[in-house]
């Protein structure tokens, strides 16, 4: 009897408070619902961009020249300066970095407004650090427009520049060589390099003119220093170190590159203790595969001489797969290249996993360390390993 | 021992309804304090991130003659950290010649992304650079306007007129937000440059400092013409505001905290006192009083652990609906924050527990101690009156004096301490508390007799329960009381300022229309726009005034600087003098301040202001301290002639027109809004001022009707849980009544007659705390949080109001006990033997 009263009264006074907590949880919803973020956000916005057809195309090979192309192609949509690259200290810690610059014309003319400000060319630049010791990596990102000095590129002398993100240079005698100052203070890291190239440009495809698609004007244009001496210093959590190594610069513009079918790329560079250097990159399609798709290769030898290396030439081969936790993508972080023809199979592996970089573009980009065959400790080299649209 | 907890569980589950009650009161005042109490730290912390709105957080703004050229430096030095703004009004043609507000700020840096369709730029957002005069604004934005995305907006700006053409929308999640992107049209600072006419000119630029060292490092940097703000100095004094007002709030829930804590007390002595029939057995049977007291501490504690936890649940969601009151007001009042949820505290955690927890535990022990101090004998006996009531009494007049003695000491204290300000309330609120059994007898005596004279012997019965002995009545009667005078404290408080508010409105509000023009919008009226107006057929006078900042030695004050006529000085209050003293002393160069900044700039009449312009240092006595509640961080009045003179700025931010008597004030304010239409000016009549300023006002203190509503519930339960504890202590009593031949309605009417007697009684009794409380807050807390005073206004209609709430509010929480009261037939109750 006392049981059923409790029983009773408790789902009485139960239901009375469920519902009124109900009733002010639902009645607040329209209140509390979308106030994690601050920030205004852009839910719907008109045509975007001119499209390609206003925009110099790449649609054959050029001559490319120094130092001219080393500077901006405004007149094409895209463009970027990709610095990557394995240092040391003395006691053998390993560094990777990666600096590079983007352009992006927003429209093919400049919008007439009196302002000094307009302008049709936006510039980002991606900085990252991967301290292999310590297993850490750091990104940042910046966005400017070349407006007022604040971003820009030019060939004579030769700059890239992005706020106080700068690199600055001088042509060498030889074809396309640069010396190269780089000082870049990011939030958590600094470089403050010095870049001299060790061997002339390498173009790749037919003489820069790199096929991306099936499509003529689905190409860039593309050439590398693919083997640049570097010696400067790392900040890093208050601390200095000198350093030493070899960078790789690659330099691209084009219009429209992707076919609709394909979703991104993976691209490898690969400096052998050898001397010689490889840039092997292939498109991939949805659904996986990049068997079908594109693919482009350029082996260089210790005195800069290059061949171009066909889809024959080149087999990869997935080894092993990291999921990253923040973004939930897979991606292949251990492979097997083998280029028979030249004798080499060698083993590519990430110097650590995640090297995933997620700001506006989410791709990896990461340090790798080169084996001449799987579970070897034997280093033949190292390099950089980029993979979009995982 | 396994026996005594038995037999203990027994006795509990005998009566759930009195166990559910006890659980309810103890988890309705843990949800009454924990919600003010999450509803602050949420409010703090949406506030603490409004800073943040649109463009990130900065903690400085650099302002003066700002150039692109000075951006570019800083962009150099400190990346990230800086962002650009150019803005201004404009005025929208084609609809109603609204006006909006050009917001360019750097696109690229501030909403640079990638799309996600795998190609790179900022396309979403390009659209904005790529296309010239190309704006996003949100849907409730272009509605007012008429437009579309896509469409395009014919613009008059100083640049020129312009074609701005919609290309998306802003989407606002909130309603702060879309409070703030109202008449916004968002755009890039190119577009933003040209259409203002702004070539090379930025309005502010906002930097984030990591230190304030760094920042005054940076200060030497910067060009002569300009100068940098701290956002955090701005921050800090509103923050300072926000704390005021969340004081107050604090306050309120205090108040409620105070009537919880008699709930809780009370309910537990109800629990220890229903067993001590069953105490007194178990203590003849030998049980020896550590066993009990622990099996009292076991119930008391599940049920404190229980009572928590749902209180603690039921806060939470409670503080939701606070929070949205709290942030409409401080949105209303300072300026829009976004509601960002509510954040649990830590704080909130210790409240709940230790208000559920060790208050419960705590507030047994009287009882705990009273019950087993008694023999054996006399607790298994019949109801033993207190017998000990000369020496209660003493008790509580020592209690009322000390009480009332510590009030007034930490109020004399430390006359700037808000937090001083509130304990010694609280100990004056206290002590009163002391008196109200006694004074509760008093009535009720008196109530006895009155009840005598209608109802006879029924009537004396009635008022039995509170006329003889400070017993179980007079706790109910305090607690009912406390909520009570809570209520009444408050509303007088804001009855008052309402109605100072009105009066001051009154005074000042002379011109017959009013010309403001809103510093967001950069704008200023004309002096030829004033001079057009003075020649307007039908008008008799214009008073012209500005608003400025002066720098002194020790911070920034805020100027208003007018050349009105006697008759308008005339409106002025002053705490010192009458107007027509000071009239002459302001014309010729003294200074009039408001009492916010006397209060805490510590200002007195005949006092010396010092400001610094171009190098030199200006003094400017002080004649007057006026009544003033439009900011509370405090005005200095000068006259413009004094103004002009001094600081060589002759713009003018706001005017008053005065018309004749028999002039068209309707036809004549559209004839201005006609003349001087451009962006951020804005034509008020003289009662829309007054109306709209009257609705801010209610709007702030919407969220103070909750808390007071609250607090009356809470002192229900108590009702509720003090008369169903009567109900059992007085069953014999009711017993022999029955077995005299009262009908069950006789004594359900008496029943209700007594506890109405209770809530009428109480309402009384909570009319003079409530007044003092009103004044308190009004001469304490007021001043102290403000630096405003007001007159003391009680309104016959709160103090009704009280009396009646009280009394319906006892009647219904008495509802149940009577009618389960009437519903017991004699033989139960000398079954019961209770």
């Amino acid at each position: 009897m006392q049981v059923r009263r409790i029983v009773h009264w408790t789902i009485v006074f139960g239901s009375a408070a469920a519902f009124l907590i109900w009733w002010m949880n639902s009645s607040l919803q329209g209140e509390t619902e979308n106030s994690g973020d601050g920030t205004a956000s852009i839910v719907q916005m008109l045509s975007e961009e001119d499209d390609d057809s206003k925009f110099a195309k790449v649609v054959r090979p050029a001559r490319i020249s120094f130092p001219a192309d080393h500077g901006p192609h405004p007149d094409f949509r895209t463009e970027w300066w990709y610095f990557t690259g394995n240092l040391s200290t003395s006691d053998k810690a390993h560094y990777g970095y990666q600096f590079t610059i983007f352009r992006r014309a927003v429209s093919a003319d400049k919008p007439d407004l009196s302002s000094d400000w307009a302008t049709n060319q936006i510039y980002m630049a991606h900085v990252a650090l991967t301290d292999v010791k310590e297993g850490s990596y750091y990104s940042e990102e910046r966005f400017n427009r070349k407006a007022l000095g604040m971003a820009g590129a030019q060939s004579a002398p030769f700059s890239v520049w992005l706020d106080d993100w700068v690199i600055e240079g001088v042509s060498e005698n030889c074809y396309g060589c640069l010396d190269i100052r780089m000082n870049i203070a990011a939030k958590d890291f600094s470089l403050s390099l010095d870049l001299t190239s060790l061997k002339p440009a390498v173009l790749h495809g037919e003489g820069g003119y790199s096929r991306k698609g099936a499509e003529p004007d689905s190409a860039s244009y593309y050439y590398s220093l693919t083997r640049i001496a570097t010696t400067g210093y790392v900040m890093l959590n208050d601390r200095k170190y000198s350093v030493s190594g070899t960078s790789w610069m690659d330099h691209e513009w084009f219009t429209s590159v992707l076919d609709a079918k394909q979703v991104g790329w993976n691209w490898f560079s690969v400096q052998l203790e050898d001397g010689r250097d490889i840039m092997f990159f292939q498109l991939r399609i949805e659904n996986g595969g990049a068997a079908e798709s594109f693919h482009e290769g350029t082996l260089v030898n210790p005195h800069g001489e290059w061949i171009r290396l066909s889809d024959q030439d080149v087999r990869l081969t997935e080894l092993r797969t990291w999921k990253s936790e923040k973004s939930g993508s897979e991606y292949p972080v251990d492979w097997k290249m083998e280029i028979p023809e030249h004798n080499l199979s060698l083993t590519l592996s990430a110097v650590i996993d995640d090297q995933e970089r997620i700001d506006s573009l989410k791709y990896w980009e990461g340090a790798i360390n080169v084996t001449d065959q799987e579970g070897s400790n034997k280093l033949v080299g190292k390099g950089y390993l980029e993979m979009t649209g995982y | 021992m396994k026996f005594l907890l038995l037999a203990w569980a027994r006795e509990t589950f005998r009566n759930p309804l009195l166990l559910l009650l006890s659980v309810i009161g103890v988890a309705l005042a843990v949800a009454t304090v924990v919600s003010v109490d999450v509803a602050n730290h949420s409010a703090r912390s949406s506030f603490l991130a409004a800073s943040s709105d649109i463009l990130g957080d900065t903690t400085h703004r650099i302002v003066g003659e700002v150039t692109d050229e000075l951006y570019v430096a800083l962009r150099k030095n400190f990346g990230s950290k800086v962002y650009p703004i150019v803005e201004g009004g404009v005025i929208v043609h084609d609809s109603t010649d609204v006006q909006a507000k050009i917001f360019g700020t750097d696109v690229v840096t501030q909403f640079g992304r990638f799309s996600s369709d795998g190609t790179f730029g900022t396309s979403r957002i390009g659209i904005l650079i790529s296309q010239p005069y190309s704006v996003i604004a949100t849907q409730e934005t272009l509605d007012s306007i008429g437009k579309n995305v896509g469409d395009s907006i014919l613009i008059d700006s100083r640049g020129g007129r312009f074609h701005l053409r919609v290309v998306g929308l802003l989407d606002a999640d909130t309603p702060v937000q879309s409070q703030t992107f109202k008449s916004l049209l968002l755009t890039d600072i190119a577009t933003a440059q040209s259409v203002l006419g702004m070539k090379g000119q930025l309005s502010a630029i906002r930097i984030e400092f990591s230190s304030s060292d760094e920042a005054d490092s940076h200060q030497e940097m910067l060009p002569d013409s300009t100068w940098l703000e701290s956002d955090s100095n701005a921050q800090k004094s509103r923050l300072s505001l926000t704390e005021s007002f969340q004081t107050n709030l604090t306050a309120l829930g205090l108040l409620a905290l105070l009537v919880a804590v008699f709930l809780v007390f009370n309910t537990m002595k109800f629990l220890v006192m229903r067993r001590r029939r069953m105490i007194g057995i178990l203590r003849a049977l030998g049980v020896t009083q550590r066993e009990f007291i622990s099996c009292v501490l076991l119930e008391v504690v599940l049920i404190g652990i229980i009572a928590s936890v749902i209180g603690f649940v039921f806060g939470v969601q409670l503080s939701k609906l606070l929070l949205v009151l709290v942030e409409r007001s401080i949105d209303s009042l300072y300026f829009p924050i976004h509601a960002r949820g509510t954040v649990v505290s830590p704080t909130a955690v210790l409240t709940a527990v230790s208000l559920g927890l060790i208050a419960t535990i705590a507030a047994t022990i009287p009882a705990l101690r009273e019950t087993s101090q008694v023999a054996p004998s006399l607790l298994t006996g019949q109801t033993y009156t207190h017998v000990r009531m000369p020496y209660q009494n003493k008790l509580l007049i020592f209690g009322f004096v000390v009480s009332f003695v510590i009030g007034i000491a930490v109020l004399r204290m430390n006359p700037r301490s808000l937090m001083l300000g509130f304990a010694g309330i609280f100990s004056i609120v206290v002590a009163y508390m002391f008196l109200v059994p006694m004074l509760c007898i008093g009535i009720g005596r008196m109530m006895q007799t009155i009840s005598k004279k209608f109802y006879g012997v029924r009537g004396i019965l009635a008022c039995r329960s509170f006329s003889v002995v400070p017993g179980q009545a007079s706790i109910a009667v305090s607690t009912l009381c406390l909520a009570i005078s809570a209520t009444v404290g408050v509303g007088v408080m804001i009855g008052s300022f309402r109605n100072a508010v009105q009066i001051w409105l009154d005074d000042r509000l002379v011109g017959d229309v009013y010309i403001t023009s809103s510093q967001r919008f950069g704008a200023t009226l004309k002096p030829q726009d004033i001079e057009d107006i003075r020649q307007l057929p039908g008008v008799s006078s214009v008073g012209t005034a500005r608003w400025s900042w002066l720098r002194s030695t020790d911070g920034k004050s805020r100027v208003f600087a007018v050349n009105y006529g006697e008759k308008a000085f005339q409106g002025y209050q002053f705490k010192n003098a009458a107007a027509d003293e000071l009239w002459n002393p302001f014309r010729s160069g003294s200074v009039i301040v408001s009492e916010p900044y006397a209060w805490q700039q510590n200002v007195k009449p005949g006092d010396v202001l010092n400001f610094q312009h171009n190098g030199r240092t200006l003094e400017f006595p002080v004649a007057g301290i006026y009544y003033d509640y439009s900011s509370d961080q405090g005005i200095v009045t000068m006259h413009r002639n004094a103004y002009m003179q001094h600081f060589e700025d002759e713009s003018i931010s706001s005017a008053a027109v005065f018309m004749n008597p028999q002039a068209d004030i309707v036809e004549i304010s559209d004839q201005i809004e006609r003349l001087i239409a451009s962006p951020g000016v804005t034509v008020w009549r003289n009662r829309e001022l007054y109306d709209a300023s009257l609705e801010v006002f209610d709007q702030t203190f919407a969220v103070t009707g909750v808390l007071r509503g609250l607090a009356i519930i809470v002192a229900m339960i108590a009702v509720i849980s003090v008369l169903s504890m009567m109900q059992i202590e007085r069953a014999k009593e009711l017993a022999v009544q029955l077995a005299m031949g009262f009908s069950p309605r006789e004594i359900w009417q008496s029943a209700c007659y007594e506890t109405g007697m209770m809530g009428f009684i109480s309402g009384l009794l909570a009319l003079p705390i409530g007044v003092v409380l009103a004044w308190l807050l009004i001469w304490v807390i007021n001043q102290r949080s403000f630096g405003w005073t007001m007159q003391l206004q009680i309104d016959a209609t709160t103090m009704i109001e009280a009396v009646v709430l009280s009394t319906i509010a006892a009647l219904l929480a008495g509802l149940l006990p009577a009618w389960r009261l009437a519903n017991r037939t004699p033989i139960h109750f000398i079954r019961s033997q209770d």
